[in-house]
């Protein structure tokens, strides 16, 4: 096993590693024609030759921005004298070939003089962002409309802007040992359990592979129970989101080209907030959170409990409705959990089609899909009329929380449970959502709890998790991210007791 | 891993873990059980049962203070010495498993009564002890957190008694005090049996927080409401049914449910019995735990896991064994009742006397020599 170890590790380091940690050579033609090789004569790595050939600009074409390398490094080249170019300008000098490397690969133009091992680098890389714009899977209706994009620095940026406190603590990294993907770690210092972020960090640590893609792979590489379908960690690209789970205690991922953010620990609730239930009042606040968590249990378990309502326990329908039900189910000539699966099947192809689909396209695939299908395969008898309600609703509800990996989850639920509900009918749900509960509650992200203010109970902390009470009231931050200031805020509504005063 | 060891339980979750463990098979077929004993004054067994058991609850608790760092299988070792202490702990193993056979067995005939007359037995008995395994084998930290969230079931469940309410004849409780005092005696036994869960203070002690009187308060607090809880639905369903229909009826709880239709939804007795499941999931889970724990300190294994394994399997195949048919089962609780009664009843107070006069003289005399 050994061998075998020691063989791959060779084989992902640089294939010259002695030759990269030299320092540069005083011969231009050396470092010129070293640089040229490392890169392995790349069409799009520039060198241009200046003063006769005593010195050489490099950069590559791709990732220098022109107009930059005219203000940075031909403004003052024209001003200055050589020696003062090395000493007085913007640049920065390096010896060592593997940072010149490093910082051309970067988008940086490296500056060369015959007879200097020094090579000065400018700053010059160009830089394309897309707007800040409200990412399209986290709409809210009032409230900030800002996101995250593809570009680090202007994410954490956007997290700054909102949090100017000297504790707010940004650690980067460098993860993928090909890719060499930055990832910051953010955290406010004196409110996050330092226990957490060492945590966050040693499990950083660890990940040793070739490239990391996106924020899913650090997911997978450093979350707690690897094999549930739960997600345990937030994924979100508001910058509001984020700010206020750092408030909380929490602890963000961010990284380079990805404009997703992971915060840790999450618990299970979290995943049904939306920062729309604190830009609304917070009666139709606890309105909307109330919806939502019975969406959860419409999306797991109504197709369920039709099934085992109609295969077992057909004398629970109340009389005035047994016979439209009877009807509906009569000509159909499959069994309740063949309907049921076809039905969740169609509507899974509906809605992956949808979003694979450019959106004009997209539409209608919901046209057909919806309702064509749909009312095809009522008056072909395939499927009965209440399944259609049944599925639906349920992939309604679905679709309902805030967080599109609980979304996926909470329909990939619905087919264990429609299996035991068609075995055992009601006994069977009761053992599904036992197994369940049990998954849940043993389940923890960080340290801290999955199932927090329920399973373990804690009282105070049901009043931002089933409803959302006035933010007056909410003095303490959640037990489940164990922040180390626990207190949020003092008497925010004081000008009452004062006005009484002064009475 | 979750539940990590040394982790105790605070005294909230103690106190649902006791309830959970003590309402479980039985709550279905209490009130026909105490009306079998001692017709309309089955409640008052019910009172005294309650009464009795917290007697016993002090004598455990006496027992208990003296150890405060084991459980019963640590005390028993210590007060007899490691021979006869392993041979009693074992047989302590022997009968939680056996407990948990019963509750398999009533479990398996309930719903095999009531909603899945063509399942076989031995599905819905491997399915209930595997979940218990699943749910043992996460720790006592992460039990007693769901034991604490289920309990809102017992709620909703009283809940739905509570439509039988308006039908309530109270005059079928009279006339009062009729019953003999062995017919109440026998209702103690019949109660007891539903409450024999009480029993796990002796393996829940050393693990919870607070000082021993804070504990014994929680346990008391818990055996109240438990008798409360039971005497609240014996009421409602003597109330319900008069002295002659009761003799009828031996799930009188889900026969008061049946009987009631709302606009929604009819059969509001098999939400109930769904309901009743999860109680029993739980006590069964506990009694689990007891015997594993049991088998781990015996065979100074800190492998938990694999005897529960192997206590899961046991109690599916004696009750596989057994089977669901009226007579074994009938032949099979009332061994059960009076093993309990020793179990439960005789040692915990003898252990008590033995503990507090025996050993402590013992202990002093050596001191005093030393």
């Amino acid at each position: 096993m050994n061998f075998f170890k020691s063989r791959t590790k060779k084989s992902n380091q640089s294939a010259n590693p002695e030759k990269e940690d030299l320092p540069n050579s005083t011969s231009l033609k050396e470092n010129v024609t070293y640089l040229a090789e490392a890169f392995q004569r790349s069409s799009d790595l520039k060198f241009r030759v200046l003063e006769e050939g005593s010195a050489v600009l490099i950069y590559f074409e791709s990732l220098a921005d022109q107009e930059k390398i005219q203000d940075k490094f031909f403004k003052p080249y024209m001003q200055l004298t050589k020696d003062e170019l090395m000493t007085k300008s913007s640049g920065r000098k390096m010896d060592k070939r593997k940072d010149v490397i490093q910082f051309l690969l970067k988008g940086h133009a490296a500056f060369a003089i015959d007879g200097s091992a020094d090579i000065v680098l400018f700053s010059t890389t160009s830089t394309f962002n897309r707007s800040v714009d409200e990412p399209d899977n986290e709409k809210i209706v009032r409230g900030s409309h800002e996101g995250f994009i593809d570009n680090l620095m202007i994410n954490i940026n956007l997290i700054r802007k909102r949090i100017e406190n000297k504790n707010l603590t940004v650690n980067f990294s460098k993860l993928g040992e090909i890719s060499a993907t930055k990832v910051a770690v953010v955290y406010i210092d004196g409110i996050a359990n330092p226990k957490i972020v060492k945590k966050v960090k040693d499990r950083l640590k660890t990940i040793s592979v070739d490239y990391i893609i996106s924020p899913g792979f650090i997911e997978e590489f450093i979350e707690d129970h690897a094999y549930s379908p739960f997600p345990q960690m937030i994924n979100t690209e508001r910058p509001d989101k984020t700010a206020a789970n750092l408030l909380e205690g929490r602890v963000a991922i961010l990284a380079e080209g990805s404009s997703t953010c992971l915060i840790a620990p999450a618990t299970f609730f979290a995943f049904y907030q939306s920062p729309d239930d604190y830009n609304s009042r917070w009666f139709t606040g606890t309105f909307i959170r109330l919806i939502r968590l019975f969406s959860f249990i419409i999306a797991i378990g109504l197709p369920a409990f039709y099934i085992s309502v109609v295969g077992f326990h057909f004398e629970v329908i109340p009389q005035d409705l047994v016979i439209p039900v009877k009807s509906s189910i009569n000509d159909i000539a499959y069994p309740p959990i063949v309907e049921a699966l076809v039905m969740v099947v169609i509507i899974e192809l509906i809605r992956e089609a949808g979003i694979r689909l450019p959106t004009p396209v997209g539409q209608t695939i919901g046209i057909v899909g919806g309702l064509v299908i749909g009312d095809a395969i009522v008056r072909a008898g395939l499927v009965s009329n209440f399944m259609i309600i049944v599925v639906a609703l349920t992939a309604i509800a679905s679709f309902v929380v805030p967080s599109n990996e609980m979304s996926t989850t909470l329909r990939l639920l619905t087919f264990p449970l429609i299996i035991l509900s068609a075995t055992l009918g009601f006994v069977g749900i009761v053992f599904g959502m036992l197994i369940l509960l049990i998954h849940l509650s043993r389940m923890e992200s960080f340290g801290s709890p999955y199932f927090s203010p329920l399973a373990p109970l804690h009282v105070k902390d049901l009043k931002d998790t089933f409803v959302r009470l006035p933010l007056f009231k909410m003095n303490n931050r959640p037990t489940d991210a164990k922040a180390v200031k626990k207190k949020t805020q003092g008497k925010s509504r004081g000008w009452i007791t004062n006005a009484r005063q002064k009475k | 891993m979750p539940g990590k060891k040394n982790e105790k339980i605070t005294r909230r979750q103690f106190f649902f873990v006791v309830i959970q463990t003590e309402i479980g098979v039985g709550v279905l077929s209490l009130p026909f059980d105490l009306h079998q004993a001692a017709k309309q004054d089955g409640w008052i067994s019910l009172l005294l049962a309650g009464l009795v058991i917290q007697i016993i609850i002090l004598a455990m608790w006496l027992t208990a203070r003296m150890f405060p760092h084991v459980d019963l299988f640590g005390i028993l070792p210590r007060l007899f010495g490691r021979g006869i202490g392993s041979v009693l702990s074992f047989v302590y193993c022997l009968y939680f498993i056996a407990v948990c056979v019963l509750a398999l067995l009533l479990f398996g005939r309930m719903l095999h009564l009531w909603i899945l007359p063509n399942t076989p037995f031995w599905i819905l008995s491997s399915c209930l002890a595997f979940i218990s395994f699943y749910l043992i084998s996460s720790g006592l930290v992460v039990m007693a957190r769901i034991y604490t969230f289920v309990s809102i079931l017992l709620f909703i469940m009283f809940a739905l008694l509570l439509a039988g309410v308006n039908d309530m004849q109270l005059i079928y409780l009279l006339p009062i005090g009729q019953a003999t005092m062995p017919e109440l005696a026998k209702g103690i036994q019949g109660a007891g049996l539903a409450m024999l869960g009480f029993i796990s203070f002796y393996i829940l002690y050393p693990q919870t927080e607070g000082t021993p009187v804070q504990r014994l308060k929680t346990m008391s607090l818990a055996n109240l409401f438990v008798v409360t809880f039971y005497l609240l639905v014996v009421l409602i369903t003597f109330g319900y049914f008069s002295t002659a229909e009761m003799a009828l009826v031996p799930q009188p709880v889900l026969y008061l449910l049946k009987g009631i239709e709302l606009k929604i939804i009819s059969r509001v007795d098999l939400f109930l019995l769904s309901m009743w499941i999860v109680s029993v999931a739980t006590s069964f889970s506990t009694y689990l735990y007891m015997s594993s724990i049991g088998l781990s300190v015996l065979f100074h294994s800190k492998k938990i896991r694999r005897f529960a394994f192997f206590s899961t399997m046991l109690a599916i195949s004696i009750s596989i064994y057994i089977g669901i048919e009226e007579q074994p089962i009938d032949k099979f609780s009332l061994l059960m009742t009076n093993l309990s009664i020793a179990f439960t009843g005789v040692i915990p107070l003898l252990l008590m006397v033995y503990a507090v006069v025996v050993y402590r003289i013992v202990r002093r005399k050596k001191d005093g020599k030393a």
